[in-house]
């Protein structure tokens, strides 16, 4: 195999291994150079399968190069960049680590021709993002990351047991088409799921990407959802329930995001809604909801990461992103300000940003379709999202009530990603043949027309409207210190204590147990020694003669029952 | 540090806030009046009512806003309820 060198995953994977023994400016220089090399890799390799190995009785392929696999592992690489160049100043060479072992496991699952090989990759991302969590140090980082990997290390569970089941059933590993209508395709939806943060499998994400470090949470938003986002496209497209799961994902985070404080935290919900557009496109199937799909995981990824860099920036700067904290920051950090603003206006879908032509091809392949329910739960989540990452982000850090505080600009690397991913939401947006050209199948979309251009800037300015209105008459909910209920609760209050009751339970079973067996123990013991001990009945020297009296007579009985048989 | 703290800003001034806000309410008016100057295609109905998309979003607004404060009634817990 020619290619193994040439692996994008392996390339970061080792290089990112590798830059721990260098010295710090070799390797600020190292780890920006690595998602170029991977980048090139990747760009050399022509659309097919590669790596094909024996693994026992399996037929893996370990490099699968088409237009869906491309289009992800492309923008996971420019993300990669993006994050390594935000990342320039961070020491602890351990977290750098893990990020670029995680983003190459990521990029290795995209690639994945096989479910075995996606599963190796699936946990490769599992264990070294929870490395990133825990790489904040922090109680809340440790504890979250716990949560964190014992789901991520689930779902890759039930990836495992479905990914056996569906070879014994179909006979081979091949990652194509799964579908629910076996069994082992619903192990592997819920697989999936958990990675994707489906409704009530979603809190592991608002729980722990928010106490992740300031460069750990950029990375945390890149990848693990979006490989689920990718997983669920090429196994599961055209699957109804995936539009009703997708709309119910679009809705809900909302309140959750109108209400939180930390705005990192906000912007988690917010992802959560993003990943909804995308599950429901997915649910579609057609070829223009796949291409929405791509286009608006592409964006997303961007604006997104945008969005989060400018919060890490705030936090490392003023060492918090609670909105009841902040305000009036625009003083101090202008750049930082402009940046945010137009990652904010990208998720929003303001016309000339990246989220209006990829968010669109979703929603005009659903009304295609006649789901005229769903539509309008994605247009009300549309108003939704302008508010609390299009408004709520931006105003309440850095404009609304000036907090006073003053700090420095951010740093200028910071500056220098957030620039870069700022004007890619910008040239996307002006140019979006550039993204549609990525895309896996045939683009027949125009995003600019008179009608849509209005109507998204009459759903978005009218929007804002209603945010001026009930913010100067103070109905908009305040900003406060609190901490918001959600889905973890369960597992968080009533399931600890339950494990705890249980815990204990099976401390005091233990302890009966092993008192009891101890029992018997000494019970035995006490018997043998009757019997065997110095003073036992069996332990007793017996004369010879009584010992012939014995053989003999065993032998005449043995004698008797011959001549009787 | 301080000299800094002291600088005014164009958006210090209650004014000028007023100023971005009337702004607003031009636009949205601007969008209702083009409403009859331009032919709207859609897939549904619906669409086609007059300024659906301006008073679709203003409501859905105003309603999820409502609508996660009277969450915040059930779900607020103290900052450190889980510490």
């Amino acid at each position: 195999m020619t290619s193994a060198l040439l692996h994008p995953a392996f390339i970061l994977i080792l290089g990112g291994l590798l830059q721990t023994t260098l010295p710090s400016q070799l390797r600020r220089i190292f780890l920006l150079t690595l998602p170029v090399l991977a980048a090139l890799a990747l760009l050399s390799i022509e659309p097919g399968q590669y790596g094909n190995v024996q693994l026992f009785n399996y037929e893996l392929t370990l490099l699968r190069l088409d237009n869906l696999s491309f289009i992800f592992a492309l923008i996971f690489h420019i993300a990669l960049f993006i994050v390594a160049l935000y990342a320039w100043q961070e020491k602890d060479t351990l977290q750098l680590a893990s990020m670029f072992v995680y983003a190459g496991g990521a990029i290795g699952a995209v690639l994945a021709g096989d479910l075995l090989t996606l599963f190796i990759f699936w946990e490769v991302t599992a264990i070294s993002s929870a490395l990133l969590i825990w790489a904040n140090k922090t109680t809340g980082a440790i504890r979250a990351g716990q949560r964190y990997f014992i789901i991520h290390v689930a779902s890759g569970l039930f990836l495992l047991a479905g990914s056996i089941l569906h070879y014994q059933t179909t006979g081979s590993l091949a990652f194509e088409h799964i579908g629910i209508d076996t069994v082992s395709g619903w192990l592997i939806l819920i697989a999936f799921a958990i990675k994707c943060a489906f409704p009530l499998l979603h809190n592991w994400l608002q729980d722990s990407y928010p106490e992740a470090s300031v460069v750990g949470t950029v990375a945390l938003s890149v990848y693990t959802t979006k490989l689920a986002i990718y997983a669920l496209a090429r196994g599961y497209a055209g699957t109804e329930i995936l539009i009703w799961i997708g709309a119910i994902m679009t809705a809900f985070p909302i309140f959750f995001a109108v209400i939180e404080n930390d705005l990192r935290r906000v912007l988690s919900y917010s992802l959560n809604n993003q990943l909804g557009f995308m599950v429901v496109g997915i649910g579609i199937g057609t070829e223009m909801a796949l291409n929405g799909t791509s286009a608006h995981a592409f964006a997303h990824i961007l604006y997104k990461a945008l969005l989060f860099m400018s919060m890490g920036a705030v936090l490392h700067r003023v060492g918090t992103t609670k909105a009841s904290e902040l305000g009036g920051l625009y003083k101090s950090m202008p750049w930082t300000a402009g940046f945010c603003i137009i990652g904010a206006m990208s998720i929003s879908a303001f016309p000339l940003l990246s989220g209006f032509v990829s968010k669109a091809m979703i929603l005009t392949a659903v009304a295609d379709e006649g789901y005229w329910l769903i539509w309008l739960v994605l247009l009300f989540a549309s108003a939704g999202v302008l508010d609390h990452s299009g408004i709520k982000v931006p105003f309440f850090s850095f404009f609304a009530h000036d907090s006073g505080k003053r700090c420095a600009e951010a740093p200028l690397n910071m500056l220098l990603a957030m620039g870069i991913a700022a004007s890619l939401c910008i040239v996307i947006g002006v140019h979006p043949t550039l993204l549609y050209k990525l895309l896996p199948y045939e683009v027949n979309f125009v995003p600019y027309t008179n009608s849509h251009v209005i109507t998204q800037l009459q759903l978005l300015l009218f929007s804002a409207l209603a945010f001026a209105m009930l913010y100067r008459n103070n109905f908009y909910p305040a900003e406060i210190r609190a901490t918001n209920l959600d889905f973890d609760w369960f597992y968080r209050k009533p399931g600890a204590y339950l494990m705890r009751g249980l815990g204990s339970l099976i401390a005091t079973g233990e302890t009966g147990l092993l008192s009891s067996l101890k029992k018997i123990l000494f019970l035995v013991g006490t018997r043998l020694h009757r019997h065997h001990g110095p003073q036992g009945i069996l332990s007793r020297t017996w004369p010879t003669g009584s010992m012939v009296m014995w053989v003999a007579f065993l032998l005449g009985a043995y004698l008797i029952f011959y001549y009787i048989y | 540090m301080n000299s800094n703290n002291n600088k005014k800003y164009w958006l210090d001034q209650a004014k000028n806030i007023n100023k971005i806000v009337y702004l607003l309410y031009a636009a949205c008016a601007g969008l209702l009046i083009v409403e009859f100057f331009y032919h709207k295609h859609g897939h549904f109905d619906f669409e086609q009512w007059f300024g659906f998309y301006a008073w679709f979003g203003f409501i859905a607004y105003i309603s999820i806003v409502m609508s996660a404060k009277l969450l915040r009634k059930f779900i607020k817990r103290k900052e450190n309820y889980y510490d």
